[in-house]
């Protein structure tokens, strides 16, 4: 599970994260939403561990990040808006380098990896390099091997940009079996028809405070609105502002 | 208290550099052998060359007793100097990249690793990017100036153990100097102060070269 408690994180006098609280349950999938810089990636890379909060306290699966940041991070998964991938290794050995990352070491890692590329229909390009690799490919590239080593939580920034209708079906699918599976996924996306078919929760984030979390249900009450979309809802609670970066697909 | 679990080793953080090579080398394209061929010919000759110069030139002064042996002191002193300055700066602007720019990073500041291997991972590799160079044009001056000589083996030991901490030092302290700018400054703002002092720093150069001849 992914717990956070009253984050802060300032950049000078700008206040970017200002008091957030969110709960991910195991098997839960939570949606994170808000418009462009509402605080939505700085929150998602303080609970990866790549920045770190001015105040407040994150818990990943019982280790508290700032005591036991290995133990947090290593039941954690992070799939990153703008991921970072070797272009001159092949999908196998990125696999195999991330594993190792994790502590993943002998059969463990080429079982393991094999399922991954055949999960994320990458079996036949195992062995190829990663620059020849399409955008979405890529992007399926480091959902794999985010969930190499059986993470108990996962962090997503972001999952949909860039993929095709079928790489989009095929993410969604394996999100829905990880979290059948009892895996914890706090996902930030703008893309609200995702959010609403996916998530079990959303939290909606505007200029660094939680405004609103609950069910579609929940958040349509919140809003006082009778709209069946939740599109409408979001503009509502979010002061209509981010209509234009509202990214439908 | 922070916890330490095993994770990967030190090696394992250099896997993805000697792993890129091995494909590199493998995929080759058409051309890649001959600009291979052409890049360790020029390499090669550039090698051989400084050792001719340097086999010529300590002969030369061979022949010259105590002022020979002065003039030898005083060339590799001004050599090492050089090459020092050379190291220390060279550390310093490839600190930069690899411990703040490299965009690798956010992939291994996610993962459960120890601060310190990540450390130690991002200074070999900022002493290898910064000083392969110096090695290769240090390494035939050396033997030029011992076989010119007739030096015992135990000169080229010596030559070899003194090579490692020549290296390592300056690079290390340029390194250091890079980490106490990035905690002032940003990142980006601490590469523009960078190119400013690289600029002041050859001055400097110049003006110890000078000094130093004027004294000598």
């Amino acid at each position: 599970m992914i717990a956070v408690h009253d984050l802060v994180k300032r950049f000078g006098s700008f206040t970017a994260v200002d008091g957030v609280s969110l709960s991910v349950e195991p098997g839960q999938i939570h949606g994170f939403l808000g418009p462009n810089g509402a605080g939505k990636t700085t929150t998602i890379r303080m609970i990866a561990g790549l920045l770190q909060p001015t105040s407040g306290r994150i818990l990943v699966n019982g280790h508290d990040l700032a005591l036991e940041p290995e133990r947090a991070k290593a039941s954690l998964g992070f799939i990153p808006d703008r991921p970072f991938i070797y272009e001159k290794l092949t999908a196998g050995e990125f696999l195999r380098f991330h594993g190792g990352l994790y502590g993943m070491e002998g059969w463990a890692v080429d079982d393991r990896l094999r399922e991954m590329l055949d999960l994320f229909e990458l079996g036949r390009w195992e062995h190829e390099l990663v620059e020849s690799f399409s955008h979405g490919m890529k992007q399926r590239l480091v959902m794999g091997a985010a969930f190499m080593h059986r993470p108990q939580a996962v962090l997503v920034d972001e999952p949909m940009v860039g993929l095709d209708p079928r790489g989009a079906r095929l993410i969604k699918e394996v999100f829905r079996r990880m979290s059948g599976r009892g895996v914890a996924i706090l996902m930030s996306t703008h893309t609200l028809e995702v959010a609403e078919e996916m998530c079990d929760r959303i939290s909606i984030i505007l200029k660094g405070r939680i405004i609103a979390h609950g069910t579609v249900p929940e958040l349509r009450e919140i809003a006082g609105s009778r709209d069946a979309q939740l599109t409408p809802v979001f503009l509502k609670l979010t002061g209509g502002s981010g209509l234009q970066e509202i990214d439908e697909v | 208290m922070r916890s330490e679990t095993a994770g990967p080793t030190f090696v394992h953080l250099l896997l993805p550099a000697l792993w890129a090579s091995r494909n590199r080398t493998r995929r080759r394209d058409r051309g890649d052998l001959l600009r291979a061929g052409v890049f360790a010919a020029v390499g090669a000759g550039v090698c051989l060359a400084i050792f001719a110069g340097s086999f010529w030139l300590n002969w030369q002064l061979a022949q010259y007793a105590e002022l020979g042996d002065y003039l030898v002191r005083l060339g590799l002193s001004w050599l090492f100097l050089v090459f020092l300055s050379f190291l220390a700066f060279s550390g310093l602007v490839t600190a930069l990249s690899t411990f703040f720019l490299a965009e690798d990073l956010r992939l291994l500041l996610a993962a459960p690793l120890a601060p310190r291997r990540l450390f130690y991972a991002r200074f070999g590799r900022t002493l290898l990017h910064s000083s392969w160079m110096v090695v290769v044009f240090v390494l035939p001056v050396l033997i030029g100036a011992g076989l010119a000589r007739c030096a015992p083996a135990s000169f080229y030991l010596a030559a070899v153990t003194t090579l490692a901490p020549f290296v390592v030092i300056p690079v290390a302290i340029g390194s250091a100097v890079t980490l106490v700018l990035v905690n002032v400054f940003p990142a980006r703002r601490a590469r523009d102060i960078l190119m400013l002092m690289g600029l002041l720093f050859a001055a400097g150069l110049v003006f110890l070269l000078r000094s130093y001849g004027r004294s000598g």
